[in-house]
């Protein structure tokens, strides 16, 4: 069996919010050991992770540097890793989310909540907004509807744009719904405007900007790909994985009980088809059962 | 360099992905690379549908490159992955979109969930690839209207390139199809019922409508008028190119089309209808072919006027011929393997 590749963490005073998070997401195959300055590297440390507010010196290659907020830190409230090129340090963009994914949401891309839509007998040009007072729906330009806010991840899911900001804004990307939102929420989400969400600096401009959207079929679905994506990629797990690619980091092979991962790393739904199948063509193979399914989840009961 | 092209295959069907993916190859082993064509079976069945992607994933490849080119065949897992997309998988998107009867996607939720998880797949797998490039403008556009995903389109030579060439117009127009629904080969024969002698059609090309498009010819009493010949052997087809009025290729929103491009090598104008796909990438009405409406009545015009006016039908085809000109395998494999 190979054995783990090993990343070498360097903590200072301070541990950066979200380093357990992240350590913890990495691949199986990446086990993070610390390291100090003073001490041997540990055997098989093929890369380093150095958290400070300040950048090391000399650092150890290949290296990326979680920069711990200092006292000269902007207003970003969550951590941010440096670009892990092997050779130099520069500002980087892999900043940690800590909110929690909605458990319920999966990806709807424009193409097929517009299908969903007509399925539901609800108008082709749908948008849903979240503000303070609550939630809500309809057609561009007609008379609004309002909405109990545990509605919104429904409006999420369906329209063909929203207007929202904070956590309400957090749900529509996990949904994958083109969203429109201020400049203070795609900064705090470290969202890309024009990229991954549309920035409008008031109400009026926003619900204009996600009118435009509702007609804008293209547009709509890049901006729903990439905000999702980009959400996604904020997130421990997406962290850990971009972490151990710009670092190199070798990885083992996937075998028959790497199924399970596929599929997770996919996105699949725990009571999707697949997953039932690709069940029922493992379970005669030794040790794919129990090594390829996780006990936890009610898929394997 | 290693490079290994991964494509999907169908047991027992043979067309223009297949052709693709093999003169590729070639191509590349000309430019000095060791290459190797992968291909695992795939199920378009709604069912069976995530099958295949998840052997791919599954699939291990030791290789310097990966060249992905069609479903599911992008969900190979490589450091190096670059997928030049022939085809999502229609029957999920555009298909289902169209109401194709060989879509067995429906207006329900469970056609609708396959199609969502169907497009987080694809959003996962393509996005891992260094580079997106696509067969055409219209599939570069589809994956950016189903998937949000930006391609570039990279055109390539097709089969006969190099043999193709121009010859005296006949009084024949060619078609060259696998017989198909999705190629509408009844609306070439319903157009000759408006077509006046001496001019004919030519329908090279086998498929599973084959014998009812003879019987369609037989009962509108077109058997002078319109030949079916089935299979037509390449230097055969090579001279029925040269000696054609034009060549008529109408299919119903197609991916590339080599028929296109060939018609263009041997110097031939080319008729399409306007929603024929990405033929129209190519084909721009009075300038390198006809565009229809689609209707038998608006192809039939299209044959008659070329017909009438062969110095405009040898316009259209020596600007098609020109429009070519640039197209060659060396540049496809210096994009495709560019670091």
């Amino acid at each position: 069996m190979t054995a783990p590749a090993r990343l070498a963490v360097h903590v200072g005073r301070d541990v950066p919010e979200g380093l357990t998070a992240v350590l913890s997401a990495l691949p199986p195959d990446v086990q993070p050991v610390a390291a100090s300055a003073r001490e041997a590297l540990p055997e098989g440390s093929v890369a380093h992770l150095y958290c400070s507010d300040v950048l090391p010196r000399r650092p150890a290659t290949p290296y990326a540097v979680w920069r711990v907020p200092g006292a000269d830190a902007d207003d970003l409230d969550v951590p941010v890793i440096a670009d892990a090129g092997a050779r130099h340090v520069r500002p980087g963009d892999l900043q940690v989310s800590l909110r929690p994914w909605p458990d319920q949401a999966r990806p709807v891309l424009p193409f097929t909540r517009a299908g969903l839509r007509r399925l539901r007998d609800l108008p082709a040009r749908l948008v849903g907004e979240a503000r303070a007072g609550g939630v809500s729906w309809g057609v561009p330009g007609e008379t609004q509807s309002a909405a109990q806010l545990d509605t919104w991840p429904t409006l999420a899911a369906l329209a063909s744009a929203v207007v929202a900001t904070g956590e309400e804004l957090w749900t529509a990307l996990a949904w994958a719904a083109p969203a429109v939102t201020d400049a203070a929420g795609a900064r705090m989400l470290g969202l890309t405007p024009e990229e991954d969400v549309l920035v409008g600096a008031d109400p009026a401009t926003r619900s204009r900007l996600a009118a435009e959207l509702a007609d804008d079929e293209l547009r709509a679905a890049r901006l729903a790909r990439s905000g999702w994506q980009t959400a996604r990629s904020h997130l421990p797990a997406g962290v850990a994985a971009e972490l151990c690619r710009r670092l190199g980091i070798p990885r083992t092979g996937s075998s028959a009980s790497g199924l399970s991962l596929a599929l997770d790393a996919l996105g699949t739904p725990p009571h999707s088809l697949v997953r039932r199948r690709a069940r029922a063509s493992t379970v005669g193979l030794p040790g794919a059962v129990t090594s390829g399914w996780r006990p936890d989840r009610e898929e394997h009961s | 360099m290693d490079i290994v092209v991964c494509g999907a295959q169908k047991p027992f069907v043979r067309g223009g992905a297949e052709q693709h993916q093999e003169n590729l190859v070639a191509a590349l082993e000309t430019a000095g690379h060791r290459v190797d064509l992968v291909r695992l079976p795939v199920a378009w069945e709604k069912g069976r549908l995530f099958d295949s992607p998840l052997a791919w994933r599954m699939v291990p490849v030791d290789a310097d490159l990966v060249i992905a080119t069609n479903f599911p065949s992008y969900f190979v897992q490589h450091p190096n992955k670059i997928v030049w997309l022939l085809h999502q998988h229609r029957g999920a998107y555009d298909g289902f979109e169209a109401g194709a009867s060989w879509s067995d996607f429906a207006w329900d939720d469970v056609s609708l969930e396959e199609q969502r998880l169907l497009t987080e797949w694809d959003v996962a797998a393509l996005s891992e690839a260094r580079t997106v490039f696509s067969n055409s403008g219209v599939v570069s556009r589809r994956l950016a209207r189903f998937n949000g995903l930006d391609s570039t389109p990279l055109a390539h030579p097709p089969p006969l390139h190099d043999v193709l060439h121009p010859g005296e117009s006949g009084d024949y127009v060619l078609s060259v199809q696998r017989q198909e629904e999705n190629k509408r080969p009844h609306l070439l024969v319903d157009a000759m019922a408006h077509v006046p002698a001496p001019v004919r059609a030519v329908m090279a090309g086998r498929g599973e409508l084959l014998d009812e498009v003879r019987r369609h010819v037989e009962d509108a009493g077109l058997a002078g008028k319109v030949e079916l010949p089935g299979f037509v052997p390449d230097a055969e087809l090579v001279e029925l190119y040269a000696g054609a009025l034009a060549v008529v290729y109408v299919p119903e929103d197609e991916d590339y089309g080599y028929t296109t491009l060939q018609a263009f090598y041997a110097g031939k104008p080319v008729i399409c209808a306007a929603d024929s796909g990405a033929v129209l990438d190519w084909v721009e009405d009075g300038v390198t072919g006809l565009v229809c409406d689609g209707t038998p009545e608006g192809l039939a015009a299209a044959i008659r006027r070329l017909a009438d006016d062969p110095a405009l039908a040898q316009r259209l085809g020596a600007a098609g011929r020109e429009r070519i000109a640039d197209l060659s395998w060396a540049d496809v494999v210096a994009r495709l393997t560019a670091p």
